[in-house]
């Protein structure tokens, strides 16, 4: 398949492109969240305006959009099943909005943190929420908020609620707690008492997802009967034996999202991990998803199933913004609602998945997205994902994208540990977070590729944000024979301490998920209190091999990340300072883990072009505007900087450098 | 008895109205706030016109008398001179009673009886103190009557003790007592025919203050020398400081506290560290208590109270019970009572991770609680025994608690995730006294902190250790290790900063002495003070026999009853007793 590739690819003509601005990039999208009514007779949306975010309604009858509301502080919006209000949910609230004329618009319920809720769909007007009962989270609470204002406790318990599932009368049928660092799968009869069902330790997942008369559609990701471990959709009867109803037909992908009716039965299972598709879970539903798929070939498809009509919400690796169709599955006719930016959304280049076989033998996934030219003399840019429990998707990056923009071959690798590959492949990395395993695996696809003839071998480059970072400063520490520089956006130098010191901060309350993080990574084969394990990471930390480092890196932090403790980056700018190694570290202190500024992303994407423009000969970059020298000027930055913005400082027009 | 009923008739019209404008004052600002929760400066201020109040009461009652005639024809009454001064000042202090003691203690028996406010023992007592007050400045003014001008105006002396007491509660009510016998004793001494000449048993009652004031006077001479210098421009405190010294690293940034000392350093780790220090953002762990609460003190070093804003329901302290009172805001109807029983008096302040609104932090001493508003609980988070703590604030994602002994590093998570008393994951001893403790900056390393102390808070003052930093790692297991110790220079000559010591080391004990009577040592004040130079104690000596021979020298043909008291009395206290002598024996021996 790769010589395949090679060839293919290696005969595109080359196309003179105007080079898209950095801004282009990071355009933000405008529409964030749709919604059909149940009844498929109107949507909502909620639309950025600027400093605000608005609530816009349309009915579908020709109507034009209305504003609903000027200014919502919601990230999402749902109807109730009778249609009759659209939810609002913010981070810290759910605000009920009246779209049939009623009264009685308000907020619903407070949300506290690590509350998790969703549209009750045994209930006319409802939500349910489950949330922690106090402030140490010693008592967890399943509750129904109807919108009017009644409240009623449908369970209580002192472990942590983690699924469930109701009975279409509204009844709780199903719970799953945490018992033990294992989710376990109760039945409840009528009178409340619990049946064990299903016991899912060691990261296994079996969610409850929907009572189907007495039977329970669970997402699973056991490896029983399944060796890779997909997220899969099955159904256990009332006898405990259990049926397969949807799995990635190609075996690479887990279930990814599931579209679900107005009673909240799922009826389509889509997939995103390698080749993004949808797959019905009904006999009713094939011929229906059969057309999306041909209707939109290579575009990740997100359905939201109304009674007439369905909301298509598509997306395309190559698009940057998402597009919504409105679809009848009766006539299977398509009509185009929310185009975004319309056709000013200009069109990149379509990634492309590909995979590669380790020296242990096994079978990893990615992608690579290639630019016009001649493959074999292109530069080629690794971009790692973060996490490292995370995934790259056949969607829109737009990293990657603006690195293929200036002519790169982007490899964007879903190395072992990656999620949405199967359970196996996730533990398959076994904790071998240093200078090993996981590391081998982007090392070996980038040597794949190369073998493949496609990469220019001397003007390989690794970027990466947070853990990406990291695998991008192993990259140059350790392989600079493959990179010729690095690029890490908030990296840990030190994977190991970083662990250990989110493990002492409230953000790994944040993150305790569904057990607690040390008990997770432990499952993971990263225990943090294996001194032995955490000082052999330690030892194959960037940090630790400062000395061996000769190809120049780039660093950005923020000052304030929550995630990865600042410490560890200033330690590695320090030792490299001393060691006299060419390290720029740029450091915005009022930022954290992420980065929402706009004029920082540009920043950040200027620097990033300039590093590769000087060590992999890529086209040289527009000036930095004012704002930009501005923002840069307001950083701290290591004394490599000087160095770093020598050429900047003649590209700026005549501006001074930053300090 | 008669004369006590004349006087009184004379100012009872007077007391009446005094006494219904400071009900009514009262009255308007319990209604606008709960005045017996108002911190130590509002306390303050009533003092003030309490004292104000009794002063000119004083000193108009007497000024009358104090004409020659007058006087003569008081003092010859057909009764003892002390007779007549405790039917006089008898008259005054009921005055006073009805003025200042009266209305406040019927403002309190409104607060108590009528609304849901909190009002202890502590706060009936306020009538008492308030009458104590002004019944010693009404004493000082009565004497200011009396008293020739040169030194007529030393009962200020006593008021700005009561000022600079470290005393609370009860001790306090015991200071104020013994102000106000002294007062008494002041006036007592003059009241004879001939008040030029003050009795001799009254004279130390006069000449202690009178000393004191005039050593007063030579500081504050100091004081518009340095204004002076100041406004040349050339006072290190305005211009650029000397190098190396106190004042520069007071005005230095903290990243420049830090790597002053690590430049200064030879440790092998200093450079790395230094680099670090330059790409990071330190941090600065500091308090604004300057002491703390006491049980029964009789203000308040903040106001002992919190508002729930979630529920609308404030809750105050109680020295009585040791709990917290609620009542509602809206309509300040009462509201629960937090069932905990804090071992000492608590107070708002810091921050802890996790949380929610309407939540509280408040420290009792060592222990640190955290008031949930959700379940009305009060929950113990941290137990440093009896090392009281000045600060509790987030230092990147950890957190810092500082007690007057050591700093601590809390990570954030078991606060978040249990309901347990949380344990400090490190502790690092201050490498000197609190009360010296100028600044303390630290930033995160890998694994731990780098933590600069900078002593030398207020080390102009003789009382004070020598400035000095240090640097240090606190790893994360807990160990520490010095990286580094800087001495700092002085920015001012001896001669200036020892000024209230050579001038007369007896009044400086005296005065040091007289701030701490009764009061419970406040760690928070202890510092270790450096050894004053040998010129110091030379220039002391060398005046304290000035004094003292210029006394011998006036008072050679005095006899040795009424010569050796002054002259040890110059000895210990050097010129400024020789200017009390002066003033005070000008009339006696014009007399004699």
């Amino acid at each position: 398949m790769r010589r395949w590739l090679a060839v293919a690819l290696c005969c595109l003509p080359p196309v003179a492109m105007a080079m898209p601005t950095r801004s282009e990039f990071l355009a933000r999208a405008e529409i964030s969240a749709t919604t059909i009514a149940p009844d498929g007779k109107s949507v909502a949306w909620l639309a950025e305006e600027g400093a605000r975010r608005a609530v816009w309604l349309q009915t579908l009858d020709g109507a034009r959009p209305r504003r609903a509301m000027a200014h919502t502080p919601a990230q999402e919006l749902i109807y109730t099943r009778d249609g009759r209000w659209l939810l609002l949910a913010a981070p810290t609230q759910i605000f009920a909005l009246a779209v049939a004329g009623q009264s009685g618009s308000g907020l619903l319920t407070q949300l506290e943190e690590r509350s998790e809720w969703r549209v009750d769909a045994t209930h006319a007007a409802a939500i349910t929420v489950v949330a922690p009962g106090d402030h140490s989270a010693q008592r967890w609470q399943l509750k129904r908020y109807a919108v009017g204002g009644e409240i009623e406790l449908l369970y209580e318990d002192t472990r942590r609620i983690s699924g469930y599932a109701l009975a279409s009368e509204g009844r709780l049928s199903w719970l799953q707690r945490i018992e033990d660092l294992a989710l376990v799968l109760y039945r409840l009869d009528s009178a409340g008492s619990l049946r064990e069902t299903l016991r899912c330790g060691d990261l296994h997942r079996c969610s409850p997802v929907f009572d189907d008369a007495g039977e329970l559609l669970l997402r699973s990701n056991s490896l029983e009967g399944d060796a890779l471990g997909l997220a899969r959709l099955v159904r256990i009867d009332r006898r405990g034996s259990k049926t397969l109803l949807a799995r990635d037909p190609r075996g690479e992908a887990d279930l990814d999202f599931l579209a679900v009716d107005a009673t909240g039965r799922p009826r389509i299972a889509g997939y995103r991990s390698t080749v993004a598709q949808i797959a019905a879970i009904e006999p009713r539903d094939l011929a229906a998803v059969r057309h999306l798929q041909q209707a939109f070939p290579g575009s990740a498809l997100r359905p939201q199933i109304a009674a007439s009509r369905w909301l298509i919400e598509e997306r395309h690796s190559a698009r940057q913004f998402a597009r919504w169709h409105l679809f009848d599955p009766e006539t299977l006719r398509t009509e185009l609602l929310i185009d975004e930016r319309g056709g000013a959304s200009p069109a990149r280049l379509t990634k492309q998945p590909y995979t590669w076989t380790a020296s242990d033998g096994m079978r990893l996934h990615g992608f690579i997205s290639v630019p016009p030219g001649d493959v074999r003399t292109l530069p080629l840019v690794v971009v790692a994902h973060g996490g490292p429990w995370n995934l790259w998707q056949p969607i829109y990056n737009g990293l990657a994208q603006f690195i293929a923009s200036r002519g790169a071959i982007v490899f964007e690798p879903n190395h072992r540990g990656s999620t949405g590959h199967g359970h196996a492949y996730m533990v398959a990395a076994g904790g071998d977070f240093g200078h090993g395993r996981v590391q081998r695996d982007i090392d070996e696809g980038v040597r794949s590729l190369l073998d493949a003839g496609m990469g220019d071998p001397q003007r390989i480059a690794i970027v990466g944000a947070s853990y990406g970072g990291y695998a991008a400063l192993l990259g140059v520490t350790f392989a600079p024979e493959l990179y010729r520089a690095a690029v890490a956006f908030v990296p840990p130098p030190d994977f190991a301490w970083t662990l250990e010191w989110v493990l002492r901060n409230a953000e790994s309350v944040r993150l305790d998920s569904v057990v607690p993080m040390a008990d997770w990574l432990k499952m993971l084969k990263l225990d943090v209190e294996d001194q032995a394990h955490m000082e052999r990471l330690r030892a194959q930390s960037p940090l630790a091999n400062v000395q061996r480092l000769t190809r120049p890196v780039l660093i950005v932090a923020g000052g304030s990340d929550e995630r990865v403790g600042i410490a560890g980056i200033i330690e590695y700018a320090a030792r490299a300072k001393l060691a006299e190694k060419d390290v720029t570290v740029l450091i915005d202190h009022g930022a954290g883990h992420r980065q929402r500024d706009d004029i920082a992303r540009e920043t950040n994407l200027f620097l990033m072009e300039t590093m590769l423009h000087r060590h992999l000969a890529m086209p040289k970059p527009e000036p930095p505007n004012a704002q930009v020298i501005d923002y840069l000027r307001n950083l701290r930055s290591s004394p490599a900087t000087h160095r770093f913005f020598d050429n900047t400082a003649t590209a700026a027009e005549g501006r001074n450098a930053p300090p | 008895m008669t004369l006590f009923r004349a006087e009184w008739s004379r100012l009872a019209m007077y007391a009446w109205l005094l006494a219904l404008a400071h009900l009514g004052g009262l009255i308007f600002l319990s209604r606008m706030m709960d005045l017996g929760q108002q911190n130590l400066a509002v306390h303050w201020s009533f003092g003030a016109v309490y004292a104000l109040v009794g002063g000119l009461s004083g000193f108009a009652q007497f000024a009358i008398y104090a004409r020659p005639n007058p006087w003569l024809s008081l003092i010859h009454r057909p009764r003892s001179p002390g007779a007549i001064a405790s039917s006089l000042l008898g008259a005054g202090g009921v005055v006073l009673v009805l003025v200042v003691a009266l209305p406040i203690i019927l403002t309190a028996l409104w607060q108590e009886t009528l609304t849901a406010r909190v009002v202890d023992t502590r706060h009936w007592l306020l009538a008492l103190a308030g009458w104590q007050i002004a019944t010693c400045a009404y004493c000082c003014g009565v004497f200011a009557a009396l008293a020739p001008r040169r030194y007529a105006v030393i009962g200020i002396v006593l008021l700005f003790w009561l000022i600079n007491a470290n005393a609370t509660g009860w001790a306090a009510l015991g200071l104020q007592a013994l102000a106000l016998a002294w007062s008494v004793w002041m006036v007592a001494a003059l009241f004879k025919a001939n008040r030029g000449s003050p009795r001799t048993a009254g004279i130390p009652a006069i000449a202690l203050p009178l000393a004191m004031a005039t050593y007063f006077l030579a500081l504050i001479a100091f004081a518009a020398i340095e204004l002076i210098w100041i406004a040349w421009g050339t006072h290190p405190n305005n211009s650029v400081p000397p190098p190396g010294g106190r004042i520069e690293m007071v005005k230095a940034t903290k990243q420049e506290r830090m790597l002053a000392v690590l430049a200064a350093s030879r440790h092998a780790d200093a450079p790395l560290l230094a680099e670090q220090v330059k790409l990071s953002e330190p941090t600065s762990v500091g308090s604004g208590l300057s002491r703390l609460p006491q049980w029964f003190e009789l203000a308040n070093v903040r106001p002992m109270e919190f508002d729930d804003q979630r529920l609308g329901v404030r809750y105050v302290f109680s020295h009585d019970d040791g709990q917290l009172h609620g009542y509602r805001i809206r309509d300040g109807a009462d509201a629960a009572t937090l069932s905990l029983k804090f071992p000492h008096p608590p107070l708002l302040f810091g921050r802890l991770p996790g949380m929610r609104d309407g939540d509280a932090v408040l420290i009792a001493r060592g222990r640190v609680y955290h008031y949930e508003s959700e379940s009305q609980q009060v929950r113990q988070r941290v137990d440093l025994g009896d090392e009281p703590l000045v600060s509790l604030a987030p230092i990147g994602e950890a957190y810092a608690a500082l007690s007057d002994r050591a700093l601590y590093i809390f990570d954030a998570r078991p606060f978040v995730a249990t309901r347990d008393v949380v344990a400090p994951r490190a502790r690092l001893p201050l490498p000197g006294r609190y009360g010296d403790l100028s600044n303390l900056d630290l930033i995160e390393l890998v694994d731990g902190h780098l933590i600069v102390a900078t002593f030398g808070h207020l080390s102009n003052d003789a009382n004070r250790t020598p400035p000095f930093q240090t640097a240090h790692v606190l790893r994360s297991d807990g160990s520490a290790d010095e990286i580094g110790r800087r001495a700092l220079s002085y920015d001012h000559v001896w001669l200036y900063r020892y000024q209230a010591v050579w001038i007369s080391p007896g009044l400086h004990a005296v005065r040091k002495y007289a701030k701490h009577l009764f009061a419970d040592a406040s760690t928070l004040e202890l510092a270790a003070p450096a050894l004053a130079p040998r010129a110091v104690w030379a220039l002391a000596i060398v005046l304290g026999l000035i004094a003292t021979l210029s006394t011998l020298w006036r008072l050679r043909t005095v006899d040795g009853l009424r010569r050796w008291p002054w002259i040890v009395a110059s000895g210990l206290f050097g010129l400024p007793m020789l200017a009390a002598f002066w003033l005070i024996e000008l009339d006696r021996e014009a007399q004699s």
